[in-house]
């Protein structure tokens, strides 16, 4: 981050000076503007992550105290055959989802990044999906996928072909959410699209030079360029891919059906906090889910140095 | 959705209910240990403003349910200022639940069986004293009998039942009348409905454009233990904390292997994916199907149908027919914060309201004499008396344990809906929800 | 207009111009197909709905909306949708700019730390923070009002406080220096001078939290229980089940319409925030 390191240098700078009044009045000022950001983060992200990690040691369900009960939410979890259902559903998506989406995501971008007629238009219509709520979302794909008089099996029929009942059947369900995902890449593209705006058009020329074409171009100029947008897209889709929750639950009235297929993780942590209310349960849930957000991430970091392209930073 | 086949057989229709006078003795607010006097005389405890939460059932019911309120308004006039909320019912118990937690409990709401686990955290009010003052503790005018499932510790009710509720085979006249076939009655057997749901069944090319038969609520455990019941087994040992299931006779997988055959080795019903595409062109009431064994809530709904239809009870199964029945009603927080309100609510609902309850045909009265009187009978089909008259030496088709939710929705639900669509062989979902039940017990 | 180029500047010959638009508008109309088909199904009598083939050509039945407003209490969802909005756009760019400031122009010990753990809890995922934070909510009595959804609004994100902190640090020195000469305390530079040049930022960051908020599902489905205090999203999700508008797929269309206008018609105005918000993002990354 660029902007950081301007920002320390001139931290330093200020340390060498003589604390004098004016800098202790301008630090105390400073925590005054950044109060309200720091108390955010005590309040709503540090705190209660530390309170979910004790409660999760606990069983309660918020109509009597808290009772501790270990590690046995852990342990109960290891062999909850919905919550390791629901784990594998919930990786099968986004398995589909996050690649799905950048892919999508960089095609459409490097298609859009041209001067051509009418490429607002081109952008926002690309972009209009993920403007579009999850509630919404859901509702318009219901359309979509009604078994009998929605657009997918219309179509199929013209070929007379008998099209599955795309949310009720096990084999379909999670593929037709996992599309349905796919649809908002909109929100990648952007980003991509903003990339690709930051690369140099001289690497282009000389990969022209080296006689490249079109498609080699890309392949050698414009991944490796992207590729910090790439990981930015990536860990941002990994952490997106497992809170998706609107649509499962309007689409499958928050059972997850058919047969579980369905049930993605913040829904089923939904069921067993605010149907069951296992508070503690829920809590051990959430943090698993977290665990495996941070090592995916991890996993992300550590294989950076393997693909993603380090430019000398400008300082 | 309608379409799901696990519609609680509350999705339809709900609400009932007794009524209640306060149990001094459990009110947070007032000491006093007198006995609780009648609901005009009592000292009102709590608010005077009261809010009664029940969950919609489409704007017939909603709308005679807002009437009721105005009514109840206008005989407390000056006493007791009643409202109503609906919520929908995927979300209603996870409200009612988070309302407690947070100490604001709703002032009372309308029961199903999701409300046993707030008894059992003994959260809810012992509405027996009240009942005590009222008729509603009068065996010459109530059947007695069929309330006490809700006396959830043997002794005392925990609700205030107001209406009731049962099954029968609906049936659709227009189709009948033109295939030249006989109404079906009390002597019809399930082979005869198979047989005669063939000759009903119509079809235009390839798609079917009329169904003889549906499952209906044969698509609902407690729908399909009435053919258990009829085979002389049943889910579970007993409806009130049973202490073990008995999913495992063989009678019951017989009895899933019935309904499983119906859709797949028989075709005479439609299939899960051709009954969602019934249910869109409006099901039974849409007059795509000829009969449906289905919960008496569905009443409301055929009433604005095109096509005549008429009623007849369950059809025998293994030569014999088991009636269910299910009780409406209310139940209020030990904490409510308008506890004698409510109580006067819910009883004037069972009582002095039971006439009004029977000219709306939306419920069945508890009461004897509103649920046999000529305007109850007066707008209903003829069978209906018939398809009611063993209502009194009914079946609760309810399951009362603190986990039942779990078992219904982790258990029941998604391993019926593999029978359903054949997914799963009768023998292993009878094994699955016996092992699932059993460890959730 | 200017000549078609391609990523690398390149000028597009005739054809690549014409394939490259084949391309999109393909691709454009394949992406807005649900929506289009949902606008038409929106439009036709119930029973066109289930016609199958499908009907192309009918008589658009604006009566649809109209039947649907009527049915449910959209004005009242909508008006509890604009509490919740407004709440959370004036909070999130009060503390976000307030704080931005604070972290952008003036020094103390531990800031660029504080300023690194603010960024790492955009990581967070938020079913990590939901139980307790749930919980505290429910304790305190905020169950059933709008305040659990508005007040951690005024508390700041990460990623505004990041976009205001930007575009502050771009502005130079000497417009600071002045009103400091001319005496104006640190508050008065913040509001008076910065917040009115950051207009730009202002934009974005409320077009962002309007949809973002708007859009909200899970926040307004536990904590609003009763109906007279549902958002839209809310009231949406449970018209699949709703025997008023659920069985009906024209109502259930229109009612997707109406719902999802708003959030639609922000972003055709304010289009150009979007992609200068991404940028902010996109290239710092």
């Amino acid at each position: 981050m660029a902007t950081t390191h301007v920002a320390a240098r001139s931290a330093a700078t200020g340390r060498k000076r003589r604390r004098s009044g004016l800098a202790r009045r301008e630090a105390l000022w400073c925590y005054v503007f950044m109060a309200p950001a720091i108390l955010g983060v005590l309040l709503f992200s540090v705190g209660p992550m530390i309170a979910s990690f004790v409660l999760s040691f606990t069983s309660y369900d918020m109509l009597s105290s808290p009772e501790w009960v270990g590690p046995k939410n852990y342990t109960k979890l290891a062999a909850d055959p919905l919550f390791l259902k629901s784990l594998q559903v919930t990786l099968t998506y986004a398995v589909v989802v996050v690649p799905g989406t950048m892919l999508m995501g960089l095609v459409v971008a490097i298609l859009l990044n041209a001067k051509l007629p009418a490429i607002g238009f081109f952008r926002s219509a690309y972009y209009l999906p993920t403007v579009i709520g999850g509630v919404a979302v859901a509702r318009v794909w219901a359309m979509l996928y009604n078994p009998e008089v929605g657009l997918f099996n219309q179509i199929l029929g013209l070929f007379g072909i008998d099209g599955p009942g795309w949310l009720t059947d096990e084999r379909w369900a999670l593929w037709s959410l996992a599309f349905m995902g796919v649809w908002g890449f909109g929100g990648t593209m952007l980003i991509y699209l903003a990339g690709l705006q930051g690369i140099p058009k001289e690497l282009y020329e000389a990969a022209e030079v080296d006689g490249a074409g079109g498609f080699r171009k890309h392949i050698f100029v414009t991944i490796p360029m992207l590729s910090n947008v790439t990981f930015f897209n990536l860990v941002m889709g990994i952490i997106g891919a497992l809170q998706v929750f609107a649509e499962p639950f309007v689409l499958t009235q928050g059972t997850g059906r058919p047969n579980n297929s369905t049930l993605l993780l913040p829904l089923y942590l939904y069921k067993v906090a605010f149907e069951y209310l296992e508070m503690g349960y829920a809590a051990a849930i959430a943090w698993v889910v977290f665990a495996i957000t941070l090592v995916l991430t991890a996993l992300v970091f550590r294989s950076l140095p393997l693909w993603v392209h380090t430019e000398v930073s400008d300082n | 959705m309608s379409s799901s086949p696990f519609s609680r057989r509350t999705l339809l229709g709900g609400a009932l209910a007794g009524s209640a006078l306060a149990l001094a003795g459990c009110s947070p607010s007032s000491s006093s240990t007198s006995p609780a006097p009648a609901p005009t005389s009592t000292e009102v405890i709590g608010k005077t403003d009261l809010t009664v939460y029940a969950w919609t059932n489409g704007t017939a019911i909603d709308q005679n349910f807002k009437k009721s309120v105005e009514a109840f308004n206008k005989e407390y006039a000056g006493k007791f200022t009643a409202k109503i909320n609906f919520l929908p019912y995927d979300q209603y118990w996870q409200k009612i639940q988070l309302q407690y937690a947070a100490n604001q409990p709703f002032d009372m709401y309308y029961w199903d069986v999701q409300a046993y686990a707030h008894y059992k955290k003994g959260l809810l009010a012992n509405l027996q004293a009240a009942v005590d003052t009222s008729e509603l503790s009068d065996a010459s005018k109530y059947p007695l009998d069929l309330f006490k499932p809700w006396k959830f510790d043997d002794a005392n009710l925990y609700g205030i039942p107001e209406n009731i509720q049962s099954m029968a085979l609906f049936y659709n006249k227009a189709h009948f009348d033109a295939a030249g076939i006989a109404y079906p009655d009390a002597t019809w057997t399930w082979d005869k409905v198979i047989e005669t749901a063939g000759a009903l069944t119509k079809k235009s090319g390839n798609k079917v454009t009329q169904w003889g038969l549906d499952i209906g609520d044969l698509g609902v455990w407690w729908g399909i233990q009435t053919l258990a019941w009829s085979a002389g087994t049943a889910f579970f040992d007993k409806p009130l904390e049973p202490t073990k299931f008995q999913l495992d006779d063989p009678k019951v997988a017989e009895a899933f292997a019935f309904v499983q055959d119906l859709m797949w080795a028989k075709h005479v019903a439609p299939r899960p994916d051709e009954r969602d595409a019934n249910n869109q062109a409006g099901g039974f009431a849409g007059g795509v199907i000829s009969m449906a064994p289905g919960g008496t809530w569905n009443i409301t709904s055929y009433q604005q149908m095109k096509d005549g239809w008429d009623m007849a009870p369950l059809p025998l199964y293994q030569g014999k027919s088991v009636m269910p029945y299910w009780l409406g009603g209310w139940v209020i927080p030990k904490e409510s914060a308008a506890l004698t309100a409510a109580e006067t609510f819910a009883l004037w609902r069972a009582t002095k309201f039971q006439d009004q309850m029977a000219a709306d045909h939306d419920w069945i009265p508890v009461q004897n004499a509103a649920r046999e009187s000529d305007a109850m009978l007066k707008g209903m089909p003829d069978g209906f008396k018939a398809a009611m008259a063993g209502i009194t030496s009914a079946q609760i088709g309810d399951l009362y344990t603190s986990n039942s939710q779990k078992i219904l929705d982790q258990v029941f639900s998604p391993n019926l809906d593999q029978l359903f669509r054949n997914k799963q062989t009768p023998q292993d979902t009878a094994a699955k929800m016996q092992q699932g039940a059993t460890a959730l017990l | 207009m200017a000549k078609a180029e391609d990523t690398g500047g390149r000028p597009l010959s005739r054809t690549e111009i014409t394939v490259r638009l084949v391309v999109l508008t393909l691709g454009t109309f394949a992406v807005l197909t649900p929506v289009l088909w949902t606008v038409l199904t929106s439009l036709k009598t119930a029973q066109q709905t289930l016609q199958s083939p499908p009907v192309w050509l009918f008589t658009p039945q604006w009566g649809n909306f109209a039947e649907v407003l009527q049915l449910v209490p959209f004005q009242n969802y909508a008006l509890n949708t604009a509490v919740v909005v407004t709440g959370v756009v004036v909070g999130t760019l009060l503390s976000c700019s307030f704080s931005a400031y604070g972290f952008a122009r003036l020094r103390a010990r531990g800031r660029n730390a504080i300023f690194g753990v603010l960024m790492a809890t955009m990581m967070l995922p938020s079913t990590v923070t939901l139980v307790p934070t749930y919980i505290v909510f429910n304790k305190i009595g905020w169950l059933n009002t709008f305040l659990p959804l508005i007040v951690p609004a005024f508390f700041g994100s990460a990623f505004f406080i990041f976009m205001f902190r930007q575009f502050y640090l771009s502005i130079p020195k000497e417009v600071e220096e002045a009103a400091r000469i001319d005496g104006a305390g640190y508050v008065r530079i913040w509001w008076s001078i910065f917040l009115p040049l950051s207009m730009p930022v202002i934009a974005t960051v409320t077009v962002f939290t309007f949809v973002g908020t708007y859009n909200d599902f899970f926040g307004p489905l536990i904590y609003l229980t009763d109906e007279s205090k549902w958002t839209i999203s809310v009231a949406l999700s449970s018209f699949g089940g709703s025997p008023k508008i659920g069985p009906q797929l024209h109502m259930l269309s229109a009612a997707t319409m109406i719902a999802a206008a708003p959030s639609i018609v922000v972003f055709l105005l304010a289009q150009r925030y979007y992609v200068n918000g991404i940028s902010v993002a996109g290239v710092n990354k």
